[in-house]
Protein backbone atom coordinates (compact mmCIF):
# COMPACT_ATOMS: atom_id res chain seq x y z
CA UNK A 1 0.00 0.00 0.00
CA UNK A 2 1.23 3.29 -0.51
CA UNK A 3 -0.08 6.81 0.70
CA UNK A 4 -0.03 10.51 0.15
CA UNK A 5 -1.01 13.20 2.09
CA UNK A 6 -3.20 15.27 -0.34
CA UNK A 7 -4.80 18.12 2.21
CA UNK A 8 -3.46 19.67 5.40
CA UNK A 9 -7.24 21.35 6.28
CA UNK A 10 -8.66 18.62 6.94
CA UNK A 11 -6.04 15.52 7.07
CA UNK A 12 -6.78 13.96 3.99
CA UNK A 13 -5.03 10.86 2.85
CA UNK A 14 -5.15 8.73 -0.61
CA UNK A 15 -3.95 5.36 0.27
CA UNK A 16 -3.73 3.11 -2.83
CA UNK A 17 -3.38 -0.54 -2.47
CA UNK A 18 -2.05 -3.35 -5.18
CA UNK A 19 -2.49 -6.79 -5.47
CA UNK A 20 -2.41 -8.65 -2.54
CA UNK A 21 -2.91 -6.47 -0.22
CA UNK A 22 -5.35 -7.13 2.74
CA UNK A 23 -7.47 -3.88 3.10
CA UNK A 24 -8.82 -4.48 6.87
CA UNK A 25 -5.04 -5.16 8.67
CA UNK A 26 -3.44 -2.72 6.16
CA UNK A 27 -6.03 -0.09 7.02
CA UNK A 28 -5.66 -0.88 10.92
CA UNK A 29 -1.76 -0.49 10.74
CA UNK A 30 -2.05 2.65 8.80
CA UNK A 31 -4.62 4.14 11.67
CA UNK A 32 -2.28 3.04 13.97
CA UNK A 33 1.00 4.76 12.83
CA UNK A 34 -1.22 8.22 12.07
CA UNK A 35 -2.46 7.99 15.35
CA UNK A 36 -6.16 8.61 13.38
CA UNK A 37 -8.63 8.79 16.00
CA UNK A 38 -12.04 10.79 14.24
CA UNK A 39 -11.79 9.68 10.61
CA UNK A 40 -13.93 8.65 7.89
CA UNK A 41 -13.45 6.89 4.56
CA UNK A 42 -14.68 5.70 1.36
CA UNK A 43 -12.68 3.67 -1.60
CA UNK A 44 -13.84 1.96 -4.52
CA UNK A 45 -11.69 -0.71 -6.25
CA UNK A 46 -11.16 -4.75 -7.09
CA UNK A 47 -10.76 -7.57 -4.78
CA UNK A 48 -9.60 -10.94 -5.53
CA UNK A 49 -11.19 -12.69 -2.20
CA UNK A 50 -13.39 -11.66 0.40
CA UNK A 51 -15.13 -12.37 3.30
CA UNK A 52 -18.12 -10.39 4.92
CA UNK A 53 -19.99 -10.11 8.34
CA UNK A 54 -23.16 -9.85 9.29
CA UNK A 55 -23.98 -8.72 13.02
CA UNK A 56 -26.22 -11.21 14.82
CA UNK A 57 -27.60 -9.65 17.93
CA UNK A 58 -28.89 -13.07 19.82
CA UNK A 59 -24.96 -13.96 20.13
CA UNK A 60 -23.43 -10.81 19.60
CA UNK A 61 -20.78 -12.13 17.42
CA UNK A 62 -20.18 -11.20 13.46
CA UNK A 63 -21.64 -14.48 11.60
CA UNK A 64 -19.62 -14.84 8.26
CA UNK A 65 -22.32 -13.80 6.02
CA UNK A 66 -20.42 -14.96 2.56
CA UNK A 67 -16.95 -15.65 1.35
CA UNK A 68 -16.60 -14.64 -2.34
CA UNK A 69 -13.24 -16.21 -3.85
CA UNK A 70 -13.19 -14.52 -6.93
CA UNK A 71 -12.81 -11.67 -8.52
CA UNK A 72 -15.10 -8.91 -8.00
CA UNK A 73 -15.84 -4.93 -8.29
CA UNK A 74 -15.26 -3.24 -5.18
CA UNK A 75 -18.47 -1.32 -5.36
CA UNK A 76 -18.17 0.98 -2.40
CA UNK A 77 -16.48 0.53 1.04
CA UNK A 78 -17.35 3.44 3.60
CA UNK A 79 -15.78 3.06 7.24
CA UNK A 80 -15.11 5.31 10.04
CA UNK A 81 -12.09 5.08 12.65
CA UNK A 82 -12.70 5.91 16.53
CA UNK A 83 -10.82 5.04 19.68
CA UNK A 84 -11.40 2.17 21.90
CA UNK A 85 -9.40 2.20 25.16
CA UNK A 86 -7.25 4.78 23.20
CA UNK A 87 -6.42 2.44 20.46
CA UNK A 88 -7.99 3.31 16.87
CA UNK A 89 -10.50 0.88 15.60
CA UNK A 90 -11.41 0.53 12.12
CA UNK A 91 -15.30 0.12 11.47
CA UNK A 92 -16.27 -0.29 7.74
CA UNK A 93 -18.51 -2.39 5.38
CA UNK A 94 -18.33 -3.10 1.79
CA UNK A 95 -21.00 -3.80 -1.08
CA UNK A 96 -19.07 -5.97 -3.64
CA UNK A 97 -20.47 -6.91 -7.17
CA UNK A 98 -20.16 -10.20 -8.81
CA UNK A 99 -19.32 -10.48 -12.42
CA UNK A 100 -23.28 -10.92 -13.44
CA UNK A 101 -23.56 -7.69 -11.53
CA UNK A 102 -25.49 -8.86 -8.79
CA UNK A 103 -24.56 -7.28 -5.29
CA UNK A 104 -23.26 -8.55 -2.16
CA UNK A 105 -22.84 -6.50 1.43
CA UNK A 106 -21.22 -6.81 4.91
CA UNK A 107 -19.27 -5.41 7.42
CA UNK A 108 -15.68 -6.10 6.33
CA UNK A 109 -13.75 -8.52 7.81
CA UNK A 110 -11.32 -9.61 5.00
CA UNK A 111 -10.64 -7.81 1.61
CA UNK A 112 -7.73 -9.16 -0.97
CA UNK A 113 -7.31 -6.60 -3.18
CA UNK A 114 -6.44 -7.64 -7.32
CA UNK A 115 -5.23 -5.02 -8.83
CA UNK A 116 -5.74 -1.80 -6.68
CA UNK A 117 -8.16 -0.01 -4.46
CA UNK A 118 -8.29 3.80 -4.44
CA UNK A 119 -9.37 4.78 -0.45
CA UNK A 120 -9.44 8.69 0.66
CA UNK A 121 -9.57 9.63 4.20
CA UNK A 122 -10.32 12.30 6.22
CA UNK A 123 -9.25 12.68 9.41
CA UNK A 124 -10.86 15.32 11.79
CA UNK A 125 -9.52 17.46 14.86
CA UNK A 126 -11.56 16.07 17.38
CA UNK A 127 -11.44 12.29 18.29
CA UNK A 128 -14.41 9.62 18.48
CA UNK A 129 -14.62 7.75 21.43
CA UNK A 130 -16.16 4.12 21.56
CA UNK A 131 -17.70 3.13 24.99
CA UNK A 132 -18.57 -0.90 25.14
CA UNK A 133 -21.89 -1.86 24.96
CA UNK A 134 -22.77 -4.91 27.54
CA UNK A 135 -26.33 -4.94 26.06
CA UNK A 136 -24.95 -5.21 22.47
CA UNK A 137 -21.67 -6.82 22.73
CA UNK A 138 -19.83 -4.66 20.71
CA UNK A 139 -18.11 -0.83 21.11
CA UNK A 140 -19.95 2.04 19.72
CA UNK A 141 -19.77 5.50 19.25
CA UNK A 142 -20.41 7.63 22.32
CA UNK A 143 -20.24 11.36 22.71
CA UNK B 1 -67.45 30.36 2.82
CA UNK B 2 -66.67 29.47 -0.69
CA UNK B 3 -63.28 29.26 -0.15
CA UNK B 4 -64.28 26.52 2.44
CA UNK B 5 -66.12 24.47 0.00
CA UNK B 6 -63.19 25.18 -2.47
CA UNK B 7 -60.60 23.58 -0.22
CA UNK B 8 -62.66 20.67 0.76
CA UNK B 9 -63.47 19.60 -2.97
CA UNK B 10 -59.88 19.88 -3.60
CA UNK B 11 -58.86 17.54 -0.79
CA UNK B 12 -61.34 14.87 -1.63
CA UNK B 13 -60.60 15.39 -5.56
CA UNK B 14 -56.96 14.70 -4.19
CA UNK B 15 -58.33 11.58 -2.15
CA UNK B 16 -59.57 10.38 -4.62
CA UNK B 17 -56.68 10.57 -6.92
CA UNK B 18 -54.73 9.13 -4.22
CA UNK B 19 -56.97 6.35 -3.91
CA UNK B 20 -57.69 5.38 -7.66
CA UNK B 21 -53.52 4.91 -7.38
CA UNK B 22 -53.60 2.69 -5.10
CA UNK B 23 -50.84 4.43 -2.90
CA UNK B 24 -52.14 3.90 0.45
CA UNK B 25 -49.98 0.73 1.09
CA UNK B 26 -47.28 0.58 -2.10
CA UNK B 27 -46.65 3.56 -2.94
CA UNK B 28 -45.17 6.84 -1.16
CA UNK B 29 -45.75 9.88 -2.74
CA UNK B 30 -42.17 12.25 -3.25
CA UNK B 31 -43.86 14.88 -0.96
CA UNK B 32 -44.99 12.77 2.24
CA UNK B 33 -43.61 14.67 5.14
CA UNK B 34 -41.74 13.17 7.55
CA UNK B 35 -42.21 13.01 11.25
CA UNK B 36 -39.97 14.42 13.71
CA UNK B 37 -39.07 12.81 17.42
CA UNK B 38 -38.79 9.26 16.11
CA UNK B 39 -34.96 9.60 16.41
CA UNK B 40 -34.43 9.72 20.19
CA UNK B 41 -31.49 8.64 21.27
CA UNK B 42 -29.39 10.49 18.40
CA UNK B 43 -26.43 12.23 19.57
CA UNK B 44 -24.12 14.69 17.49
CA UNK B 45 -20.57 15.39 17.52
CA UNK B 46 -18.89 18.67 16.03
CA UNK B 47 -15.63 16.80 14.70
CA UNK B 48 -14.06 19.60 12.83
CA UNK B 49 -15.12 23.36 13.62
CA UNK B 50 -13.65 24.97 10.22
CA UNK B 51 -15.72 26.96 8.65
CA UNK B 52 -14.41 25.74 4.79
CA UNK B 53 -15.94 22.35 5.77
CA UNK B 54 -17.43 21.59 9.51
CA UNK B 55 -17.88 17.90 10.21
CA UNK B 56 -20.14 16.36 12.28
CA UNK B 57 -20.49 12.53 13.67
CA UNK B 58 -24.06 11.93 13.88
CA UNK B 59 -24.72 8.59 16.08
CA UNK B 60 -27.93 6.61 15.99
CA UNK B 61 -28.85 3.70 18.81
CA UNK B 62 -31.30 1.14 19.02
CA UNK B 63 -34.62 1.79 17.93
CA UNK B 64 -34.06 5.42 16.43
CA UNK B 65 -35.42 6.27 13.06
CA UNK B 66 -32.26 7.44 10.64
CA UNK B 67 -34.29 9.54 8.14
CA UNK B 68 -36.35 11.70 10.33
CA UNK B 69 -33.38 12.23 12.75
CA UNK B 70 -30.94 13.15 10.18
CA UNK B 71 -33.82 15.84 9.12
CA UNK B 72 -33.96 16.81 12.57
CA UNK B 73 -30.31 17.65 13.08
CA UNK B 74 -30.13 19.17 10.01
CA UNK B 75 -32.51 21.44 11.25
CA UNK B 76 -31.44 22.00 14.73
CA UNK B 77 -27.60 22.67 13.74
CA UNK B 78 -29.05 25.22 10.96
CA UNK B 79 -26.96 22.99 8.30
CA UNK B 80 -28.18 24.53 4.94
CA UNK B 81 -26.16 21.91 2.43
CA UNK B 82 -23.74 18.97 3.33
CA UNK B 83 -23.04 15.61 2.09
CA UNK B 84 -22.28 12.31 3.90
CA UNK B 85 -21.73 9.07 4.11
CA UNK B 86 -22.55 6.20 6.95
CA UNK B 87 -23.00 2.66 7.94
CA UNK B 88 -24.32 0.42 10.57
CA UNK B 89 -27.22 -1.74 10.89
CA UNK B 90 -30.59 -1.79 11.40
CA UNK B 91 -33.57 -3.83 12.09
CA UNK B 92 -36.65 -3.38 9.15
CA UNK B 93 -36.48 -0.41 7.16
CA UNK B 94 -38.72 1.12 4.15
CA UNK B 95 -36.75 1.82 1.19
CA UNK B 96 -38.13 3.32 -2.11
CA UNK B 97 -38.10 2.84 -5.91
CA UNK B 98 -39.06 6.01 -7.91
CA UNK B 99 -41.59 5.26 -10.60
CA UNK B 100 -41.49 7.87 -12.68
CA UNK B 101 -44.99 7.11 -14.43
CA UNK B 102 -46.70 7.32 -11.10
CA UNK B 103 -44.27 10.07 -9.72
CA UNK B 104 -44.11 8.02 -6.31
CA UNK B 105 -41.62 5.85 -4.71
CA UNK B 106 -42.45 2.18 -4.80
CA UNK B 107 -42.04 0.64 -1.30
CA UNK B 108 -39.37 -1.64 -0.88
CA UNK B 109 -39.95 -3.28 2.63
CA UNK B 110 -36.69 -4.54 4.77
CA UNK B 111 -37.25 -7.06 7.35
CA UNK B 112 -35.40 -8.29 10.17
CA UNK B 113 -31.83 -6.99 10.73
CA UNK B 114 -29.81 -6.15 8.17
CA UNK B 115 -26.00 -4.45 7.84
CA UNK B 116 -26.44 -0.98 6.21
CA UNK B 117 -23.37 -1.87 3.89
CA UNK B 118 -23.57 1.55 2.43
CA UNK B 119 -25.70 4.69 2.42
CA UNK B 120 -24.79 8.19 1.31
CA UNK B 121 -26.69 10.96 0.74
CA UNK B 122 -26.67 15.22 0.93
CA UNK B 123 -28.41 18.13 2.41
CA UNK B 124 -29.95 20.87 0.32
CA UNK B 125 -32.58 23.98 1.10
CA UNK B 126 -36.04 23.96 -0.46
CA UNK B 127 -37.88 27.00 0.66
CA UNK B 128 -35.73 27.74 3.80
CA UNK B 129 -35.91 24.09 4.87
CA UNK B 130 -33.71 21.65 5.02
CA UNK B 131 -34.20 18.15 2.71
CA UNK B 132 -32.09 15.05 3.05
CA UNK B 133 -32.29 13.08 0.56
CA UNK B 134 -30.23 9.63 0.89
CA UNK B 135 -29.80 6.33 -0.35
CA UNK B 136 -28.54 3.30 0.94
CA UNK B 137 -27.54 -0.76 0.38
CA UNK B 138 -28.27 -3.22 3.15
CA UNK B 139 -26.89 -6.73 3.50
CA UNK B 140 -28.88 -10.19 4.60
CA UNK B 141 -27.68 -12.58 7.01
CA UNK B 142 -26.28 -14.18 3.46
CA UNK B 143 -24.82 -11.11 2.23
CA UNK B 144 -27.05 -10.42 -0.53
CA UNK B 145 -28.19 -6.87 -0.67
CA UNK B 146 -31.53 -4.96 -1.19
CA UNK B 147 -31.47 -1.30 -1.95
CA UNK B 148 -33.26 1.79 -2.50
CA UNK B 149 -34.12 5.26 -1.52
CA UNK B 150 -34.47 5.62 2.34
CA UNK B 151 -38.14 6.32 2.87
CA UNK B 152 -37.47 4.89 7.10
CA UNK B 153 -34.80 2.99 8.59
CA UNK B 154 -34.99 1.70 12.19
CA UNK B 155 -31.17 1.57 13.60
CA UNK B 156 -30.22 -1.73 15.10
CA UNK B 157 -27.57 -1.15 17.79
CA UNK B 158 -25.70 1.88 15.68
CA UNK B 159 -25.23 3.96 12.53
CA UNK B 160 -22.73 6.11 12.31
CA UNK B 161 -23.23 8.99 10.16
CA UNK B 162 -20.19 11.14 8.79
CA UNK B 163 -21.66 14.66 7.62
CA UNK B 164 -19.21 17.57 5.45
CA UNK B 165 -21.31 20.73 5.21
CA UNK B 166 -20.88 22.53 2.57
CA UNK B 167 -19.63 26.15 2.26
CA UNK B 168 -21.82 27.22 -0.33
CA UNK B 169 -25.51 26.28 0.16
CA UNK B 170 -27.27 24.04 -2.67
CA UNK B 171 -31.08 24.82 -2.89
CA UNK B 172 -34.27 22.58 -4.41
CA UNK B 173 -36.72 23.40 -6.86
CA UNK B 174 -39.79 21.56 -7.14
CA UNK B 175 -40.20 19.83 -10.45
CA UNK B 176 -43.24 19.02 -11.78
CA UNK B 177 -42.33 16.73 -14.05
CA UNK B 178 -41.81 14.14 -11.32
CA UNK B 179 -43.04 16.00 -8.55
CA UNK B 180 -39.55 15.63 -7.04
CA UNK B 181 -37.26 18.38 -5.45
CA UNK B 182 -34.20 18.44 -7.27
CA UNK B 183 -30.98 20.70 -6.87
CA UNK B 184 -30.75 23.86 -9.26
CA UNK B 185 -27.43 24.57 -9.00
CA UNK B 186 -28.31 27.98 -10.66
CA UNK B 187 -30.96 29.17 -7.84
CA UNK B 188 -29.08 31.37 -5.64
Amino acid sequence: MRWKQIEDEPRTFALIFDTGDEIAGVLQQFAKHQGLGGSSFKAIGALSYAKLGWFNLKTKKYDPACVLDEQVELLSLIGDIALNDEKPQVHAHVVVGRSDGTAHGGHLLEARVRPTCELILTESPTHLQKKFDPKIGIALIQI
Amino acid sequence: MARTLRVLLLMSVATVIRYSQGTSSEYVSPSEAIPRGTAPKMQVQLLNPGESAKQYAVIFYQGDEALSGLLEFAEKYQVKSAHFTAIGALNGATLGWFDPQRKMYKKIPVVGQHEVVGMSGDIALYKGNPVVHTHMIVGSPDGTTLAGHVLAAYVSPTLEVMVTVDPTTMQKRFDPATDLTLIDPALK
